[in-house]
């Protein structure tokens, strides 16, 4: 593999992006927890972390890197927190009719495409949540309204607490066994087709059909209690999806298979992330098309046409993969409207090092993720404290 | 008139950086906007209610309405 240029920033610069990235997140994570010692003391103890990985990516410019540690921290949190509060809240995960005829089901993103045409043709919610409970469906889409305009599709890489999960399972083998040079590159529009799919289905069956039959990530979250015959179909597929397309595939392929060629969410973020103005450029004066970012992108989002025309797909989903691979630093984080200059043509100095968009963008997404996280890491943190103490992983 | 370009080229640059600039400080505004009772406030104006479900035998499935509004 060619030897990589990266670009961090300097010291300064690295220093000063970190320290208003701190004082920014210890407002956000440790200031909503002043009346909690203990979720104050958790939120610090992320809070420490964060900065850690901050100052670490601003300084290497590895954005992949430490996105991904993040990332995947993040995910786990996720599930090892979602989980416990189902069994401390309704004492059981899997999904009774009683709790769907209360409302009682939290609602995840992924839901969204799906109730759009319902709620604007019928008014009505075909997903059994409530409108306002805590992950009820206003918090869930003002958060991704948010999510959208502040990272756009980058909430794929960012923001999804599902996506750390391919990601943390791509990055366990040091090697690739499934080599993708053969890998047939149309397979990442299947995503659009699904989402075209399931939105007229759901629109047309009032029923949310993507949660019912193919969400691999019921696996991790909770799922409809198997009481006959069509749900267990439903069980086997969602069991099956999980373990191919976000455990074994990833792990094989070392690519993010459920995130590049599965998620129909995903696919719609690619269309309402274009509201956000960052984007991922190729410098064609640079660029050699030796093809490295094709073979790395963890979403399938470069390919040999794309790259010779100096172009990624509109499936990228912001990850900074491409950019630490690149032997000649020719891909780059860019604000749309301004020409793309590159990290050494800049005029060096403080100020030009601090509003580069890859510093803008980096630490935006940083700040969004770390509050976004914050909460369910700090309460993992504190169900370990509780199971080395209590010996029960759960409050309650 | 290329003095005039430039002038506007420049100008799309600011307006993209302060845009940028603009969007980091969204963040604490979304998320102190969950404890402010704003999502409610916006919320209770859109025509949305939520689904009438059966729940009989686990499928999730919402009464088909009347007619459309």
């Amino acid at each position: 593999m060619p030897r990589t240029l990266i670009c961090g920033h300097s010291r300064s610069a690295s220093i000063f992006l970190t320290t208003v990235l701190f004082f920014m997140m210890a407002f956000l994570l440790v200031g909503g927890n002043r009346n909690n010692a203990g979720m104050m003391q958790a939120s610090l103890v992320y809070l420490v972390f964060m900065t850690v990985l901050a100052y670490l990516l601003f300084r290497s410019g590895r954005v992949h890197r430490y996105r991904s540690i993040f990332f995947s921290v993040y995910a786990i949190a996720f599930v090892l927190n979602f989980i416990p509060i189902l069994l401390e809240t309704r004492g059981h995960i899997a999904l009774t009719g009683r709790d769907i005829a209360n409302l009682d089901t939290p609602l995840c993103h992924l839901t969204i495409p799906m109730l759009i045409l319902p709620g604007l043709v019928y008014g009505v919610l075909i997903f059994p949540t409530k409108l306002f409970a805590n992950m009820g469906f206003y918090p869930m889409l003002f958060l991704w309204l948010g999510a959208t305009v502040v990272l756009g599709k980058g909430w794929c890489s960012w923001g999804c607490f599902y996506g750390g999960l391919d990601e943390f399972f791509s990055k366990l083998l040091p090697k690739r066994i499934v080599s993708s040079r053969k890998f047939n590159y149309s397979l990442r529009w299947f995503p659009f087709a699904l989402l075209l799919v399931i939105v007229v289905w759901s629109f047309l069956a009032l029923d949310p059909v993507y949660c019912g039959w193919l969400c691999p990530f019921k696996a991790v979250t909770e799922f409809v209690q198997p009481t006959n015959w069509l749900i267990w179909v439903q069980t086997g597929i969602f069991v099956v999806l999980f373990l191919g397309l976000v455990v074994v595939l990833p792990l094989l392929m070392k690519r993010r298979t459920q995130c590049g060629l599965f998620c129909p969410f995903g696919a719609f973020q690619s269309f309402v992330g274009l509201a956000n103005p960052y984007r991922v450029r190729i410098d064609k004066e640079k660029c050699n098309q030796c093809g490295a970012c094709v073979d790395q992108c963890p979403t399938f989002a470069i390919t040999r046409e794309t790259l010779a025309k100096n172009k990624v797909s509109i499936t990228c989903a912001r990850c900074g993969r491409c950019m630490e691979i690149c032997p000649r630093d020719a891909i780059q984080f860019s604000l749309l409207g301004v020409p793309l200059r590159g990290h050494d043509a800049r005029k060096p100095g403080f100020l030009s090092e601090v509003f580069r968009p890859d510093s803008l963008f980096t630490f935006g997404a940083l700040l969004f993720g770390a509050v976004i996280s914050g909460g369910m890491a700090a309460q993992v943190l504190l169900r370990f404290v509780h199971l080395a103490r209590t010996g029960s992983f759960l409050f309650r | 008139m290329a003095e005039t370009q430039t002038f506007l080229r420049a100008l799309r640059e600011r307006l993209m950086y302060l845009i940028a600039v603009l969007l980091i400080l969204l963040i604490p505004l979304i998320f102190f906007s969950f404890g402010s009772g704003l999502i409610e406030k916006v919320a209770k104006k859109i025509p949305l209610r939520e689904g009438n479900f059966s729940g009989a035998g686990g499928v999730l499935k919402v009464e088909r309405p009347a007619a459309p509004r």
